[in-house]
Order: C-alpha cells, then structure tokens, then sequence
C-alpha cells in the first residue's frame, strides 16, 4: 500500500490525505529555510505516490500557510517543473490575504500553465 | 575467617549478633557476599585482593547478609593459623545514610566513576609531585617512554613521580609542578598534538599544598576547527568586499540622488542590485533577490550580476529581464539559479516609468507621504526558458521617491513571530518623507526596533532613487 508522507516541525505542518484520485496537500504555518529539505524530500514522495495511485489532482491548501522561504519556494518550482512529464494536474488555495501567496503562486503558475491552477490570489 | 583463596570458612558470634546467620555463604568466595547492587565495591574487592601482598585491605562495601544488602566497612587482614594461609575479614556496619563513612565511601566512588570515565586525562599528584591516582586517558595522551624511547606500561606510573616521567614537551609543567604553582594552564605541542594542560592545587590551611589535579586534554582538533574557522571568515570578509566592489561599480546619474542599503544576512548574501545609465538618457534601476542566503546565494549573484551587465542595456525592461532569465537559465541550467527580479526605467525627463517584475514585489512610488504600490507578478528567473515578463508604464507628474526593496524587509520578523510587514514598510517610507529624512535609514531603524533581540532571517536590500532637488 502506498503511503503518503507527511511533515510535522516546531511551526510548520504538511499534512496529506486522498480522496479518490485526488491527493491532498495542506501546509500550515512558517515554512522556514529549515524546512526546505524536508519540505523537497516530502514533494518528491508525493509526486512518486501520485504516479503510483493514478492521481488526477493535487490540492494543495495553503491557506493556512504563513510565510514561505525562497528555499521552500524552490522546492514548489522543483515539484511543478517536473509536472510536464506526468498525468496529474496541481491546484493551489491561497490565502487572498497574504501578499507573498499572491506574488509567488503567480509566478508559479507561469512555470507549467495549463498544469497548475490558482484558486484565491486574487 | 577466611582461607588461603579467599572462601568463608565460617563467621563468629558478633558477626550472627550484628547481620544474622551467613547461611549458604560457608565455603563460598568472600566476594560472593558482595551486594548485587555494589558493582562498583565488588569490581575494587576484586581488584585489591588480586594485587593482595599482604596489607591490610580497608574497602566500603555493601554485603548481603541475613536476607538484606547491609553497608559495611570491609577490612581484611592475613593470619598464619597451622602452617595455612588464612585471612580474617572484620566487617563493621555503617550506618547508612547518616555516616561519614558512607559519606566518604560515595564519594569516592563517584569521583573514581567521574576519573575512569572522563575524555579528559586526570592525574592527582601529593605534594611531592608523586602519582596518587591517574586515569587511562591521562596515560594514552602523555605517550611516556624512558629515556632509551621505550613505552611505558600504565603499571608503571604508580607510585613514581610524574615530573621526571614527562616528556620534553612537557617541560613548562615540570616546572610547574616543581615550582609549586597553584593553579597554571599550560598549552602543550608533543607529537603532532595540542595539548591544554590545566592545574588545580588543593591547600588546607594548616597543612599547605595537600596535592594537585592535573587536566589533560587533547585540542587538536579544537585547534584545527578555529584554524579552519578563521580561514572561512577571511575568505568570507574577501568574498564579501568583492561583493560590496561588484555593487558599488556604478555610475550615478545625475538628477537623481540613489541610496543603497545592503544588510546580508551573513558577510555576503543573495541580494543583488544596479543602476545604470541607457542610451536615451533614461535611468535603469535593476534588483533581484537569490534563493536561499550565505556563499550559495552570494555566488548565484555574481552570476547573476554578470549577466545581467551583458544585457542591462537591452530594450524595455521587461525585454531586459527575459534576456537575463534566458541566458541564466540556458548557462547555468544544472546549478538552478533561481531569483526573482524587477526592473525600472525612469525617463531621462523623470516623467514616465516603466518597469516589469519577475515574482519581485512591487516597487514603492512615493508621491508625497502617499505610497503608490506599483503592479507586480511574473514568474521567477533561472527556472525555465522562453518566459514572459509583464510591463506597466506610469507617469509621474510629481513624485517623490521610488523604492526598490527586497521582500527580505516585510519578512523580518520580532521574537513573537510576526513579521515586519508591508503596511509597517509603507508607513515606514510615508513617515520618512513627510519628516524629511532619509528613507532608507528610516525603513531600516524601524525596523531593528520592531524585530528588536530577534535574529535577522533574511538578507535586506533597500535601493531608493529620487530627483536631485528634492
């Protein structure tokens, strides 16, 4: 049975669960410079899990999401740079509060459009 | 009584008066009595009756006798009885919690635990510098030999007096110790090795220098570490003045007065900026901001300043950015440089501005203590090729000031984990005009007072251009 990774810090949480052939991803919190590494080994864990399962959609929920490092940012580049070659698609949920969701998802969308959809920058 | 080997050959009466019969311990080894719970009594029983030569052995031990563990002073002593060997062992009961003897007995057993088990070497030497105790990582590192180079066996400290064992090296200690010094701290090249040898005399009033505890540690690596650590704090202080040459070769043009803060986060950081001069006269401002902080970031920004020296002059600003991302990230593919960016073009008659971002935020304008957030978005540079910056254009009949920032200023955040903010950065900008100071030290105290104890977490960049005669 696949099993979908998960990341719990001090102020950071990444949680994951399915529902069907959707994946979901919510993290919360502070995504410090310390939690890049984790933050990549766990994406790249969920994009195998993805392949695995046949998942269609990846929510990812960061409406709880506080603050992003650059480092954590370029995990999430990494992850949609490599969604060309697969079968499922990202959509994110952003806190329209938050500037920094705002400028980076939109700069994140551009890297794979068509593939990544987001839902509440605006 | 004892036998020759050490078995309980029977007890008198005092002792059934005092722990009750001995029962199965009759023609059992004495050491078999020891408590279960006294490894360490019976490890020491061990020992002295191996090396017995026939001094009376005085050991604190805790026995089992009568059904119970029983602490008690052990002293045994040899007896000739018919031609035999035998030896009697005289066990008085302490008294437990409330007795010196056991006081004294803890004590020494822990400090022998603290010595057998410590990294650092110990010896204890008596007033006339003669070995008392030692421990075996004080024998491993002084590496004794005789004069001939022969090693010498631990066995043979005992009893001997350290300072004609010590090896050259050690001639400042011999010195010491001869000398009587109380306490001495003495740095030791011997073989290849830093050795720190520390000295602490122990004096009764009366009595004088009772004895001295010698430390003996090995700082090699210690040594090796700051060594180290010093060559990467110069390299650092280098790599940062390359860093501050890089960003300050530029011309200023005039009419306009530009001000730079740069705070990295360590000596060099991932924040790079420039202005320039284009060809129709207009001023071009240039800011980016590496992913991550340290040598990484600061090396993908001399990359990155390099490139973009060799299209800065190129069309519109968002021409300039796709040109940079282009070339960053069709060079230097494999070292995935990512940063984001934002250029601004002010017109040589100070009325039009054109910019384009590439995931930056948005530049400040200020038009009086009114701040202006100009548009932002575009994707990131160094992650893909054939991108697409957008661009605005804005006129400015009556401005101010214009402020590039990094976002490493809003993100500081104060020890209750809020952040500086775009809405404290605004008033930050606002209150420095109306005040008519200087922007970027006003941003900046601001901000060191909001984040107060708390750590910078970010590298900082404040890049301010306004026309002269403001």
């Amino acid at each position: 049975m696949t099993e979908l990774p998960s990341h719990v810090a001090d102020a950071f949480r990444a949680t994951t669960r399915r529902d069907g052939r959707t994946l979901h991803l919510d993290l919360a919190g502070n995504a410090d410079i310390q939690v890049a590494e984790p933050l990549h080994d766990l994406l790249a864990k969920l994009h195998a899990a993805a392949a695995e399962l046949g998942i269609a959609h990846v929510a990812v929920d960061l409406r709880e999401l506080e603050f992003m490092s650059s480092s954590c940012l370029k995990a999430l580049v990494s992850w949609v740079s490599a969604l060309q070659d697969t079968d499922y698609r990202i959509a994110f949920r952003a806190n329209p509060d938050l500037r920094w969701q705002r400028r980076s998802l939109g700069a994140l969308q551009t890297i794979a459009p068509g593939l990544v959809t987001v839902d509440g920058a605006t | 009584m004892l036998d020759g080997r050490y078995h309980v050959l029977g007890v008198d009466a005092a002792f059934r008066t005092l722990f009750g019969e001995l029962g199965p311990m009759v023609g059992r080894p004495f050491d078999e009595m020891v408590s279960d719970r006294d490894r360490r009594g019976a490890v020491a029983l061990s020992q002295r009756l191996t090396r017995h030569h026939g001094e009376v052995i005085d050991l604190p031990l805790v026995i089992t006798a009568g059904g119970r563990d029983r602490f008690v002073r052990a002293r045994i002593a040899a007896v000739v009885a018919s031609g035999d060997a035998r030896f009697v062992a005289y066990l008085e009961p302490g008294e437990e919690q409330d007795s010196l003897t056991y006081e004294l007995a803890l004590a020494r057993q822990r400090w022998s635990a603290i010595m057998q088990r410590s990294d650092e070497g110990i010896v204890l030497v008596d007033r006339d510098g003669t070995i008392l105790q030692h421990n075996l990582r004080f024998f491993e590192l002084m590496r004794f030999r005789t004069a001939h180079g022969v090693s010498l066996t631990e066995a043979a400290l005992e009893g001997r007096r350290l300072g004609p064992l010590l090896p050259r090296a050690f001639e400042q200690l011999a010195q010491a110790l001869a000398r009587g010094d109380d306490d001495f701290e003495l740095s030791v090249d011997s073989d290849g090795r830093m050795l720190e040898v520390e000295g602490r005399t122990l004096r009764f009033p009366l009595r004088g220098r009772v004895e001295t505890l010698l430390l003996v540690r090995d700082v090699s690596e210690q040594r090796q570490i700051e060594q180290r650590d010093a060559i990467i704090q110069l390299d650092l202080e280098q790599a940062a003045a390359f860093q501050t040459a890089l960003l300050s070769r530029m011309r200023w043009p005039s009419g306009l007065d530009v001000d730079v803060a740069y705070r990295p986060l360590q000596r060099v950081g991932g924040d790079v900026y420039d202005v320039a001069i284009l060809p129709d006269g207009a001023t071009r401002m240039f800011i980016a901001d590496a992913t991550g902080h340290g040598v990484t970031a600061a090396l993908s920004t001399m990359l990155i300043k390099s490139e973009y020296d060799a299209v800065k002059l190129v069309g519109s600003p968002s021409e300039a950015l796709a040109a940079l991302n282009e070339r960053i990230t069709r060079t230097y593919a494999r070292l995935a440089v990512m940063f984001t960016a934002a250029i601004v073009d002010i017109s040589q008659d100070r009325r039009l501005l054109r910019h384009a971002c590439g995931g930056h935020p948005a530049p400040l304008l200020c038009t009086g203590p009114r701040i202006v957030e100009l548009a932002e978005g575009g994707p990131f540079l160094g992650v893909a090729m054939q991108q697409r910056y957008p661009e605005w254009t804005t006129e400015i009949e009556a401005w101010h000031s214009l402020v590039l920032v990094t976002d490493g200023v809003s993100e500081q955040r104060n020890a209750s984990g809020a952040q500086f903010g775009d809405d404290r950065l605004r008033t930050a900008i606002s209150e420095a005009v109306e005040r008519g100071r200087k922007i970027n030290a006003s941003v900046l105290s601001r901000l060191d007072a909001y984040i107060a104890t708390h750590a910078q977490t970010d590298d900082i960049t404040l890049l301010t251009v306004q026309p002269a005669h403001t």
